[in-house]
This record gives C-alpha cells, sequence and structure tokens, in this order.
C-alpha cells in the first residue's frame, strides 16, 4: 500500500477549476517531484493533503486512512509537515521558539530536545542564530528554519513547496543536497518544484503538472531524459 | 511640583485601567486584526457582575474582607472570560471569512446590544459599587493617595507581568503570536487555531473585567453605558502604543491616564474627554503604526 494515495482529486477554487482528478502515489523512502509552471496546481495539491483546502472531489488516503477534509493541525497528528511556500517563518519570534513550536503536538521533552539538537546539527547556522528574531534571518537561513520546523513534529511525511524559490545558486544546492539527507534518514518527501532539472534529479518519481491534470508520470531520471520535458521544463538544452 | 507629583500618580492609576482594557484590544486585534468595539462593553460587565457578586455574597458591608474582595475579582473576570468566548463563537465566528469591514460591523452591533442588554438587564440608572476594600487615604511625601488607587495599580502591574510571562515563556503564549502571525501556517504546526482565538477572547476579556472592577473601586458608580467612553479612550491608548503590541498598550494606557490627568490640573476638567481624540490625531499624523507599531523585516 502506498504511503500516500491522492486518487481523482479536484479542488476548486471559487469558479476556478484548480486540479481536475489529479492521481498521485508515494510510497516510503521515495522522494516524489511534482513539477510545472505556475498555475498549474503543483501548491494546491499540497494543500489538500495538509488541509489548508477542502477537495471538491476525489479521496486523499494516507497510510491507509482518509485525510480529506481533516483540518490542518490535526493532519499533522497523522505525521504529514507542511513546508510552506514563501517558508512563512514566524519572524516574531526566535529560532528556537520556531523550532519549538514545530514539536507543538509532542510533549516528549527530552526527544523535542534531541530533535532540535540534530536539526542544530544539520543547520549549524541556526544554533549561532537560536535567539535571534527569525525575522532577522536570511532567505536561505529562513527555508532552513521552515524545514526544521516541519522535522520537530517527526513526520512521516514532508511535503515542501517550493524550497528553492528566491535563493542563491549555493544555498540551492544546500537545500537540495538536504532535503536528500532527509530522506535517507527515512522519511518520505513530496517536492513541489518550479526547479525542475534539481528536483527531478534528486526524485524516484516526476510527475509533471499542466493546468490541473497530470501531463507525465515516470521515473526522476527517465523525465530529465524525456524530450518533451527538456523542452518545456529544462531549457530546452542538454541536461 | 506637588501639584504636578498628584496628577501623575492620579493619572497613573486612572492609565492602568485603561492600560488593562487596551490590552484586551491589542490582543484580539493581533490575533484577528479586528477592532472588538464591544471591548468596552465587557468591562461594563464587569463591573456589574462584581456588583452582583458583591450584593450576593453581602461584601462590601461593615467590615470589607480583602479575601472576598480578590473572590470577587476573579469571579466577575471568568464570567467576562465566558461572556468573551460566546461573543467571539457566536458573533465574531461566523464572519471570520468575510471582509474586515463586516467584522467591525458586527462589533459595533456586539457594542450595541451589550449596552442595551445592559440597561433591560441592570436598569438605566446608575448603581453604587459596594466599598470591597474600606477606604483609606495616604500621605506619600505629601502627594495623596488612596489605598484603592494602589490596589488599582498593584493588580493592573501583576495582571500584565502575568500576561506578559503568559505571552513569552508558554506554549499556549508561543502559540498566540504563531497564529497572529500566519494563521495557516501556525495550523500547520499543528496549532489549533480557534482554540487559541477562543483563549484570547477569554484573557483579554478578563482583564476588561478587571479593569471594570478596579474602575468600581475607584470611581463607585456603574452604568450601563459605562463602557463607551474608557473603551474608546482604551482604544486610542492602543493605537498610541501600537496596535498588537501588547507593551504598547501599556504605556500608551499609561500614558492616556497621565495625560488626563495633567489636563484637568492644568488645563481645565472641560478638556478631559478632548485629549483622548487629540492623541489619536496626533499619533495617526504623526506616527500611524503607533510607539510600538509592528515593522518587522520581513524577508522573502
Amino acid at each position: 500500500m502506498s504511503l500516500l494515495a491522492l486518487d481523482e482529486l479536484h479542488v476548486h477554487y471559487g469558479a476556478i477549476h484548480a486540479l481536475k482528478g489529479i492521481s498521485v502515489r508515494v510510497e516510503r523512502g521515495q522522494i516524489v517531484a511534482l513539477v510545472g509552471a505556475n498555475g498549474a496546481g503543483k501548491s494546491t495539491a499540497l494543500r489538500a493533503v495538509s488541509g489548508l483546502l477542502r477537495p471538491s472531489g476525489g479521496t486523499i488516503t494516507f497510510d491507509g486512512k482518509s485525510l480529506a477534509g481533516v483540518a490542518p493541525h490535526d493532519v499533522v497528528r497523522f505525521g504529514v509537515s507542511h513546508v510552506p511556500e514563501g517558508r512563512i517563518v514566524f519572524a516574531n519570534l526566535t529560532v528556537r521558539d520556531n523550532l519549538d513550536l514545530g514539536a507543538y503536538l509532542r510533549r516528549d521533552r527530552a526527544g523535542i530536545q534531541e530533535d532540535r539538537e540534530k536539526i542544530f546539527r544539520l543547520f549549524p547556522r541556526l544554533l549561532e542564530r537560536k535567539n535571534q528574531a527569525s525575522g532577522t534571518l536570511s532567505g536561505g537561513e529562513q527555508q532552513m528554519l521552515a524545514i526544521g520546523r516541519a522535522m520537530m513534529a517527526r513526520p512521516t511525511l514532508l511535503l515542501m513547496d517550493e524550497p528553492s524559490l528566491g535563493l542563491a545558486p549555493i544555498l540551492v544546492r544546500e537545500i537540495f543536497s538536504v532535503i536528500r539527507e532527509i530522506r535517507d534518514r527515512g522519511t518520505t518527501i513530496v517536492l513541489v518544484e518550479q526547479n525542475a532539472r534539481q528536483a527531478l534529479a534528486i526524485a524516484d518519481i516526476g510527475y509533471v503538472l499542466e493546468t490541473g491534470t497530470i501531463r507525465l508520470c515516470d521515473r526522476g531520471a527517465a523525465l530529465l531524459d524525456n524530450p518533451y520535458v527538456q523542452e518545456c521544463y529544462l531549457g530546452g538544452g542538454a541536461a | 511640583m506637588q501639584e504636578l507629583l498628584q496628577q501623575l500618580a492620579n493619572g497613573i492609576a486612572w492609565g492602568s485601567i485603561y492600560a488593562l482594557i487596551a490590552l484586551g484590544y491589542t490582543m484580539v486585534y493581533g490575533i484577528l486584526r479586528l477592532i472588538n468595539f464591544a471591548h468596552g462593553d465587557i468591562y461594563m460587565v464587569g463591573a456589574f457582575a462584581a456588583y452582583y457578586l458583591a450584593r450576593l455574597t453581602n461584601a462590601g458591608g461593615a467590615n470589607p474582607s480583602p479575601a472576598l474582595a480578590l473572590a470577587i475579582l476573579l469571579g466577575s473576570m471568568l464570567i467576562c472570560a465566558l461572556l468573551g468566548v460566546a461573543m467571539e463563537y457566536f458573533a465574531y465566528r461566523p464572519v471570520r471569512k468575510s471582509s474586515r469591514l463586516t467584522a467591525l460591523i458586527t462589533a459595533i452591533g456586539v457594542s450595541l446590544f451589550l449596552e442595551n442588554l445592559g440597561i433591560r438587564l441592570f436598569g438605566a440608572d446608575p448603581k453604587f459599587f459596594p466599598q470591597l476594600i474600606a477606604p483609606r487615604s495616604i500621605s506619600l511625601g505629601g502627594v495623596m493617595v488612596t489605598n484603592h488607587q494602589i490596589t488599582v495599580v498593584i493588580v493592573s502591574v501583576l495582571l500584565m507581568v502575568s500576561l506578559s510571562l503568559f505571552i513569552q515563556r508558554t506554549r499556549t503564549g508561543k502559540a498566540m503570536r504563531a497564529v497572529s502571525f500566519n494563521r495557516d501556517a501556525a495550523s500547520l504546526m499543528g496549532i489549533p487555531v480557534n482554540r487559541i482565538i477562543t483563549i484570547t477572547f477569554a484573557i483579554g476579556s478578563a482583564l476588561a473585567a478587571a479593569a471594570g472592577v478596579l474602575v468600581g473601586l475607584t470611581n463607585p458608580k456603574i452604568e450601563p453605558l459605562m463602557g463607551i467612553m474608557p473603551g474608546v479612550k482604551a482604544f486610542v491608548a492602543a493605537v498610541l502604543g501600537g496596535i498588537g503590541s501588547v507593551p504598547g498598550a501599556v504605556i500608551g494606557g499609561l500614558l492616556m491616564g497621565v495625560s488626563e490627568y495633567l489636563v484637568v490640573g492644568y488645563l481645565s476638567s472641560t478638556y478631559r474627554d478632548a485629549i483622548a481624540f487629540v492623541i489619536l490625531i496626533l499619533v495617526l499624523l504623526v506616527k500611524p503604526a503607533g510607539l510600538f507599531g509592528r515593522n518587522i523585516a520581513e524577508k522573502v
């Protein structure tokens, strides 16, 4: 059984039909990338899984349980964490408080402490700034904090929305290597990206979304070699 | 000099009450971006709740007991906390996804409802608030203060310090700040946003109730429309301090109280109410974000 299964998922924003019946499978331990242009429905799919949007049709099954219509704060209890687009760290709180809020539903102080230290090992720059208001961090540091904060819930599945957006190339590489590391430590990842090349390079499976439907689905490496993907999403050049 | 110190002492005691009310405005604004115009009326209900609790328990007789006074204060805070929760649930939650103007008009409606319900239930004529603590005047280096004023300041400071610790240190307090920053992102942490909003209304309303009881102590005439003017002035205090800012509400409230008494002492008590609006206009002209207005650098 897949860890996450979207079946014929529809989402409407008022009159706009943003997702027109997409089906996605995510197996345990995979990185699954959803790539596509602005407005293709990638973020919409993530927001439906995490409960921020209510689907108008279809099913979302996580670990055998239905997630459709579950409130966002309850979805976290199922073991699904969402790193939102634009990071949205709590700028008025310190780095440490942001991480602690990521563990809001947990009561095991020792475990929280341990995970906080793990995050600081993964992102040493956050440790240096742990008592700083997170609004003062750079964009890359905020992205690290947003990822660390989501990991504090000890999720089984991590949903990541455009983690590379607006970052310098060196930081993009760093973020992608962290994503791989998180997966290697056992967290399954669904990655939404406009940076198709990087995303497909680390993805086991990739889906190409176009205007609310799935255009292609294949192994990440195969999509990188696909002439259509190269033409439309990789700038027409050789990878 | 003596005169100035005297007016400052009066102003600080009075300003503490504004500060307590302003805290509720600023907390609710911080979390919902809603100016809860009914907040001044909660303060009125707080005073009446204490009035009836005092009558029920025969407090304020010949031998006032401080323990009973404290119990009445807490009882009134609890009643208003529940009222605040009900107000949010029945009036504001249904319009939360509508425009801010809808919510604002709803708040004015709730305010009128509470005022008129107050007139219906309590009667329009003023009631004499019982003496929960026997009055005494104390001279501090020539400045005359009453033990009631001292009580007001002490209780206010205790409440403000507790609130500040709660918001800064506790898990729920941090969740409140997260919800106030971004509701969706907070819910993605597993924070139950509706429950946090409920808690915010409960705390803000309890603080207003405390202000109502304290004002009954120092100005023992209470009536159902007593919340209108202090409500407006505490709102100005919150704007002066920077709406959404908790320390701003406290400073704003104290500044309002002190400037009111300076006007009374040095100009004329006729202008006592006008100063609030002068301050409001000046703030909006010079520093619309208020003294502690939030200007957080958000990098994208």
